[in-house]
């Protein structure tokens, strides 16, 4: 897995959840902008799962591949499906679901950085 | 906070599953699909090495699952089963984490349950008791 990528997906994260946790203390909504920056942390999500698949049919497998390829995998919904949930009702504590959903990905996305670490380089 | 909400509607929703119940019920479906994924891979891949620690994980996962459907649907009948499926969670987690801690053997593979849910900073700890404590403060209406 490439390091660097998954890197710059947990700041991404971490930029959203702290982002929204603002706007939630402010009593402010999600606005446009914010959404372009989770869109582009979605699309590196993707990125991060096509790299993961094609490095897994490559050969390099950390040791729980099933495990590792479930959090990439899972990783993808976990975002839209926030934002859905969040902007169905537009309240204050709405906002933090997506806070959740940014800390959540950023968390599963470290664990596999973790779980990589297993490949023999 | 609760005047500044915006409802299309413009009908004001039970007040279970609106507001901070939403954010409840993100919480839930999260760790419904964190322990049942975790749940189906140790099923799928090795249930022959601690069947009924596995059961168990997979046991955990439904219950989850029902209670983030009970907690965002709104009446009093899934009031009721967000109440037992909360309480079910909380002992399961003060049941399985105090053996995980006396006999290791007993659960070798991590559950989500496993010391307390250490392994996932105690949420599955504390998230039965908050949830149980919104359902308190949001009693059924009469």
């Amino acid at each position: 897995m490439r390091n660097d990528l998954s890197a710059v997906l947990i700041g991404a994260c971490l930029l959203g959840a702290i982002w929204t946790a603002v706007l939630a203390a402010l009593d402010r909504r999600v606005s446009n902008r914010l959404l372009i920056e989770l869109a582009v942390t979605e699309v590196l999500v993707l990125v991060q799962l096509v790299v993961a698949i094609v490095e897994v049919i490559g050969g390099d497998r950390p040791d729980s591949t099933l495990t590792f390829l479930a959090y990439a995998v899972g990783e993808v919904v976990i975002l839209p499906v926030g934002v859905l949930w969040s902007q169905a009702e537009k309240s204050r504590s709405s906002t933090l679901v997506i806070t959740i959903a940014g800390l959540a990905v950023a968390v599963m996305t470290a664990r596999m950085l973790q779980m990589w670490s297993s490949v023999g380089g | 906070m609760a005047d500044e909400t915006v409802y299309p509607d413009g009908v004001a929703p039970d007040p279970r599953t609106s507001g901070p119940g939403r954010l409840l019920v993100a919480v839930y479906a999260l760790f419904a699909l964190a322990a049942g994924s975790r749940a189906a891979v140790q099923l799928g891949t090795k249930f022959d090495e601690a069947p009924t620690a596995y059961l168990l994980s997979a046991l955990a996962a439904t219950v989850y699952l029902v209670a983030t459907v009970a907690l965002a649907r709104p009446g009093p009948r899934w009031r009721r089963i967000a109440v037992l499926t909360c309480s079910f969670e909380l002992l399961g987690v003060l049941a399985v984490g105090t053996v995980s801690l006396f006999d290791r053997g007993a659960f070798p593979d991590a559950t989500v349950w496993s010391v307390y849910g250490r392994g996932y900073g105690f949420i599955p700890l504390v998230l039965p008791m908050i949830g149980l404590y919104w359902l308190r403060r949001t009693p059924p209406p009469r």
